[in-house]
Formats: C-alpha cells, structure tokens, sequence
C-alpha cells in the first residue's frame, strides 16, 4: 500500500510528462530519418548500426529520469513528517524504505517502457517486425540496469542530501553508461588518476555492458549470462544498502 | 498511563529536552505547554518513539493503542479523505471487515464527509480535522496532538476544542502540545509549562495556582527564566 502510494505520487509528478515527450522526439528522429551515422564522412542508416544507437540513447534518458525519479522519494518523506505516521503505526524503517524503493524501481521501470515502446516503434517502421518480439526480453534485460540506477540513487537518498545524492548518482550513472570510455582512459592515464579511474570501474556499475547486452538481443539474439548475473549481485547490493542504511528523524 | 522520567536530549551543541520529568493519567487532557523552541515536539517524538532521547526512559502502559496527529498534517494531494483514511487503516492492518464503518463514522465525528474532494483541495482546518481522524483509527487509548489548532481561525479552532472535549468524556487520554493558553485552560487538566527544554512547573486546572490564571502563571514562569 505504501509502495502504491508514493507510485501514484510519482507518476502524476511534470517529470514524467518531459519521459513521454523525450520518448517521443527520439522515436521521431530515429523513425524519419533524421538520424544518421556518419562513417569515414559517409551517412549510415543501416538498421543494424542505428537500432544499438537508439537503443544508448534510450537507456541513457531512462538512466537519467531513473535518477530523477528516484532522488527525492525518501527524503521528501521526511522533509513532510509522513514517515512519522507510517513509523507509528508499527512499520519498521526498513520495510517502509523498501515499501518507497519499490515505488521508485516501479515508476522507473515504467519510464523505461515509455523509452521502449519508442524503439518498438523504430522496430516496426525500419521493417523489422520479427525482432518486435526479442523487443521485450531485451527490454527486461536492459531494465535491471535502470533497477541499479534507481536503487543506487535511492540509497544515496537515505544517506546524503538531496543534492549531494543527486550529484553522486549522476556521476555514477555517467560512468556506467559511458563505461568504455573510462577503460580507455584508464589505459590513457597513468599514475594517481589511472588507479582512481580502475577503482571506479571495478566499483562502479557496467551500464553500458547491460545495454550491450540488450541490444544484442534483438540484433543478433544472444543471451549474456555474465553481465546479467554481475547486474544482479549489484541490484542484491544495493537492496542491501536500503535495508541497512538509516536516515535520522530532525 | 505514561511516565517520562529525565529524558534528555540533545541535538550537537543544542540541549532540545533537558531532565524533564512527568506521568499523564488514565482519561485526563494533558498539556505540554511553552513557546516555539520550548522542546514540547521533542518530547512527543521521543514518547512516540521517533526519536532516541541521550538518556531517561518513556514508560507506557502495556497494550495502550496510541494515535498521533501531526503539527504540520501531509496527505497525498491526490486523494480523498476517505481514500487517506484507507491508506493509513491499511499500513495500521484494521481488519478490512472494519474499515469502512469505522472511517465513516471518524469522518463524521471530525465533521468531514466521505465525498469525492481531493486532499489539494482541503482547507487547513480540513487537513487538521483530517489528521485529527487518522489519529482515532483504530480506537486508541492514548492521543497525542500536536498543535492541532496551530492555522486555524477562531471557528475552526473552537471545534477542534470541542472535540478534544469529546474525546476526554468518551474516556481518552489526551497528550496536548500548544502554545495557545485559552485552548489549554479550556480543554486541558494539567500541564507541564516548559522553556529551552527546561520544566519550569506544573499546572493543574483545578488547583489554587496561587489565584493566578493560566496566562498569569505562565508569563510569571516563563519570564522568571529568561531573566
């Protein structure tokens, strides 16, 4: 109940109208055309170099309302004395915080379809129907990804401010889905910065890996167990930081 | 029904509570009275067991129900009144069998219909009412409330009088926190008048108190401390 409520709370939040509207313009640049790849100063529009495209764009957007989904939950609970009500009434802190962890993922994940449906769309217009249908394990897939995000910012919510929170998780988000480009940096840098960027990686959630992962799905219909159960020691770790973290009551 | 004995508490280098001592009794109105920053809200969190006092002890009767409204009361905007008391007769685990007669007749007690107006749409008095029938589901032995006429207008504010009046000849235990001194001597048996945390005495609704009214008193003790 608890869960159900501050989910209905989110989805009629103006954020999740700006989740439509994106998903809406990159369907529509990607479906018209507008959209191009450009190799060796030649124009690619080859479904199977722009649908791993699409697919960054959207999870990247997904990943970013995750965050903004996620950041404020618990701490405008506090900040409005509901928690004080629920607390009363018997309910543990950590059952309420999983109660409001739940209602982030979910409102994620939904954002997520929204994205999703946009690369369906994609899908069916550049005459590619049979791949409609490796359109859902892949959005699956590529959701556990949006789970990591959204529970990470969720615990950073527990422990820090909104704001700090909100900074941490964006720079976490923005490593893990421009995950190769930190590996080359690390293998660029040496030093100081070298081992922090090869800490940060070997900390920090793979999301580009996942989307990878996702995209291969639908174009070339292969599983990867690897990344899938590393995703998943993440999400099991970061379930563990919302029942074990605490927020003090001002 | 609940004895606080030298709580203290204290937030970095400020003392919130500071040894404060008392015990409320069965079916009586009990007030915390004092001005902003006196401590009083601190006092309900701690009794409430919201938050942990640096030290003393909260002794509450076994088995006593409590209900709580809340100074500041935040409902979903989105919903009803009815859909509110719902939700927090759910997270109390009332037997669904019992919900709706019980809500119906809260809301009616506290003089809201269960009719389709959203929360956003509320008055302050209406929130206040509102929190006022959260409190009583489940039928609790002990009520807490904290400022539950802080915002209101003179109306509002002589019928949430009223019903704490009610509320005390229906046999409830009443924990009042309010700065507002015509409200406590209206309604209120005893209280503790408290300053920066510190006691500074007790009153008692139908002791001499030395031929001072509550106002009197309060101006006497409050001002003796701060000189």
């Amino acid at each position: 109940m608890i869960a159900l409520i501050a989910f209905k709370e989110k989805i009629r939040r103006k954020v999740f109208f700006a989740v439509f509207a994106l998903a809406a313009l990159i369907t529509l640049i990607f479906s018209t055309g507008a959209a191009t790849v450009t190799i060796n100063g030649e124009s690619v529009t080859d479904y199977k170099i722009l649908m791993p495209t699409m697919l960054t764009v959207m999870n990247a957007a997904s990943c970013a309302m995750a965050v903004a989904l996620s950041l404020n939950t618990i701490p405008k609970e506090y900040e409005r004395h509901t928690n004080q009500l629920i607390f009363i009434r018997g309910v543990s802190q950590s059952r309420y915080r999983i109660q409001l962890a739940i209602a982030n993922i979910t409102a994620s994940l939904v954002s997520h379809a929204i994205f999703f449906s946009g690369l369906a769309v994609y899908i069916i217009t550049s005459k590619n129907p049979s791949e409609l249908l490796w359109a859902v394990p892949s959005y699956m897939y590529s959701g556990i990804g949006i789970v990591i995000v959204s529970l990470c910012t969720t615990c950073l919510s527990i422990v820090f401010s909104e704001m700090a929170a909100g900074v941490i998780s964006v720079v976490i988000m923005l490593i893990g889905v421009f995950y190769p480009m930190i590996e080359l940096l690390k293998g660029i840098a040496g030093g100081l910065s070298g081992k922090i960027f090869k800490a940060l990686l070997f900390v920090l959630p793979n999301l580009h890996g996942i989307q990878s992962a996702a995209g291969c799905l639908i174009t070339e219909h292969t599983f990867d167990l690897h990344i899938m159960f590393v995703a998943l020691f993440y999400v099991y770790l970061f379930a563990l930081g919302i029942i074990l973290f605490r927020r003090k009551e001002d | 029904m609940l004895e606080c004995k030298n709580l203290i508490k204290t937030y970095k280098t400020k003392t919130a509570v500071n040894d404060l001592s008392f015990c409320v009794n069965e079916g009586e109105v009990f007030a915390l009275l004092g001005s902003n920053g006196a401590g009083k809200t601190t006092t309900i969190k701690i009794i409430l067991g919201l938050i942990k006092a640096n030290s003393g002890t909260v002794h509450i009767r076994d088995g006593v129900r409590i209900g709580y409204s809340p100074d500041t009361p935040y409902f979903p905007p989105f919903l009803t009144g009815y859909e509110t008391m719902e939700y927090y007769a759910a997270v109390g685990k009332i037997p669904i069998t019992q919900r709706k007669s019980q809500i119906t007749s809260l809301l009616e007690i506290v003089g809201l219909s269960a009719d389709k107006i959203k929360v956003k749409d509320y008055s302050k008095g209406m929130l206040q009412r509102l929190a006022f029938a959260q409190a009583l589901l489940g039928n609790p032995e002990l009520l807490i409330l904290d400022e539950p006429t802080a915002g209101l207008d003179a109306l509002g504010r002589i019928e949430i009088i009223k019903l704490i009046g009610e509320l005390k000849e229906s046999g409830k235990t009443v924990i009042l926190n309010s700065h507002i001194l015509s409200d406590i001597e209206q309604v209120c048996d005893r209280g503790i008048i408290m300053n920066k945390g510190v006691q500074l005495g007790i009153w008692e609704k139908n002791a001499d108190n030395a031929g001072q009214s509550l106002q009197e008193h309060f101006v006497e003790l409050i001002g003796g401390a701060d000189e």
